[in-house]
């Protein structure tokens, strides 16, 4: 761990670097104060990691399964394209090796007859090629079809979430599960609506998967000390996203907490089930 | 001269640095485990910047395969892994954006702030993705609402402190100082992690 280091003219020239805001007399000073305090570095180094670790808050968003596979194939591909295989069917012999002079007289009769099985074999393995080329393209456009049907259809999705997630007007409110579910990950999601809207959207990770007689159930603390407001329920689809119409727009004006339970659809909504997320604000 | 013992395999429990080293010794397992435990962060680090799930998946795949390609552009003395896979993939995402906007402007930052960084171990890579998730939201609590949104929009915009200022009809010495207030505050309140 490194401390913070208390002259604040060096804390701001750092924090100006990271930020990438110095003016060219600050960038000089700071070269020179990091030239005769070396052990400022690590103070930098802090400030990139405190800078960097914005990204955490972010509600974490599941990429296409798609992507990894080809990260994982390019990788492959890079290993194989290195093996000492591969370097060597790319190896180009300096000179050819010597070969031993034919008369025409010797090679005429050979020679026809090579001409003749290479110009049949040539035909062959050329129909043959074309015939697995074509095959392989066919294979390939078929796979091509479905991959991007299956890109469309997962971009169109996603879109809204991320659209919402654009807009400056949309307030977010994170949460976080109260007990780990089996898997030992805790839960974590993301309420997104705009301020006293009714439309609510919730982006859950490690949420456990209901049962039939199971549902979720939003709840708003407007202060410190009135009850639970009920705004809603949800079940969260494949890829933890649930959206619904609050039933009170008093929800999303800014509250002072956010609660999840867990709850059966038949239950009255006066009161609440086991407590499973809270606003971690 | 006898060949350098290679690391052993990885797992989910390895440690960043057992990771890296296996990445370094082209085990394409480690890479796995590398894009198990960040690939959702760098990624919605690029969906942020970028505002776009097809651009976003390329800076994904750029990123991690920079690293799977050439592993000593990372140097485990001089940051966390994940600190550099989220820096590259911002430096790779912003560029894209000025890259739209027809700017020539380059972030050029990760590669200046790793060279002047001699020793680094911080106590969050041993924590879990949630968990540091969960940490770093407390540390940003400690913040006014107006100190994280200047941070935020020094990290996903890819404004400079002149556009800021420009843009909101704030003296660029305030947007300056203010964005620099907040980091420090960051800074002190993620001390017990970094």
């Amino acid at each position: 761990m490194t401390r913070p280091i208390e002259e604040p003219n060096q804390t701001d020239l750092i924090a100006g670097y990271i930020l990438g805001d110095l003016s060219p007399d600050e960038a000089i000073c700071l070269d020179e104060v990091l030239a005769e305090t070396p052990d400022l570095q690590e103070e930098v180094g802090a400030f990139a990691e405190a800078f960097s670790s914005l990204p955490y808050d972010l509600p974490l968003l599941e990429p296409s399964k798609r992507l990894k596979d080809k990260i994982i194939s390019a990788a492959n591909h890079s290993i194989a394209d290195n093996s000492p295989a591969a370097l060597h069917a790319n190896v180009v012999p300096i000179s050819a090796p010597h070969r031993r002079r034919w008369s025409w007289k010797q090679w005429m009769p050979t020679g026809i007859a090579a001409a003749a099985i290479a110009v049949l074999g040539w035909n062959q393995i050329q129909l043959s090629q074309q015939f697995q080329q074509a095959a392989a393209l066919q294979k390939q456009l078929q796979a091509t079809k479905t991959e991007l049907e299956r890109v469309r259809n997962e971009l169109q999705a996603n879109q809204g979430t991320i659209a919402l997630l654009s807009q400056p007007t949309t307030q977010m409110y994170p949460l976080i599960g109260i007990t780990s579910p089996n898997n030992g990950r805790i839960s974590t999601a993301r309420i997104l609506a705009n301020a006293g809207s009714v439309n609510v959207t919730l982006v859950a990770h490690d949420l456990p998967t209901l049962a039939n007689n199971q549902i979720y159930r939003l709840w708003a603390v407007a202060t410190p000390t009135t009850a639970p407001m009920y705004c809603g329920q949800f079940r969260q689809d494949n890829a933890g996203v649930a959206k619904w119409v609050a039933p009170n727009a008093a929800c999303t004006k800014k509250p002072a907490k956010l609660l999840v339970t867990l709850d059966a659809p038949s239950d009255p909504v006066t009161s609440a089930g086991p407590l499973v997320m809270k606003s971690s604000i | 001269m006898d060949p350098m013992p290679a690391p052993p395999a990885v797992d989910e429990k390895s440690t960043d640095l057992e990771i890296f080293l296996a990445i370094q010794a082209q085990q394409v397992k480690a890479l796995d485990v590398l894009y198990g435990r960040y690939g959702r962060l760098v990624y919605s680090t690029a969906v942020k910047i970028l505002n776009n799930i097809e651009e976003a998946e390329d800076v994904t795949q750029e990123t991690f395969l920079r690293l799977w390609q050439r592993s000593e552009i990372y140097q485990p003395k001089r940051g966390s892994l994940s600190s550099f896979l989220i820096t590259l993939a911002r430096s790779r995402s912003i560029d894209r954006v000025r890259s739209r906007k027809s700017s020539q402007q380059k972030l050029l930052r990760i590669q200046t702030v790793a060279d002047c960084v001699s020793t680094y171990n911080p106590p969050l890579e041993f924590v879990t993705v949630q968990e540091r998730s969960h940490l770093v939201r407390e540390a940003l609590q400690q913040l006014s609402p107006a100190d994280r949104q200047i941070l935020e929009t020094a990290y996903y915009e890819e404004l400079s402190q002149s556009e800021i200022a420009e843009r909101d009809g704030v003296p660029l010495g305030t947007v300056k100082s203010r964005a620099r207030q907040a980091l420090k505050k960051l800074r002190i309140a993620l001390d017990h992690l970094i």
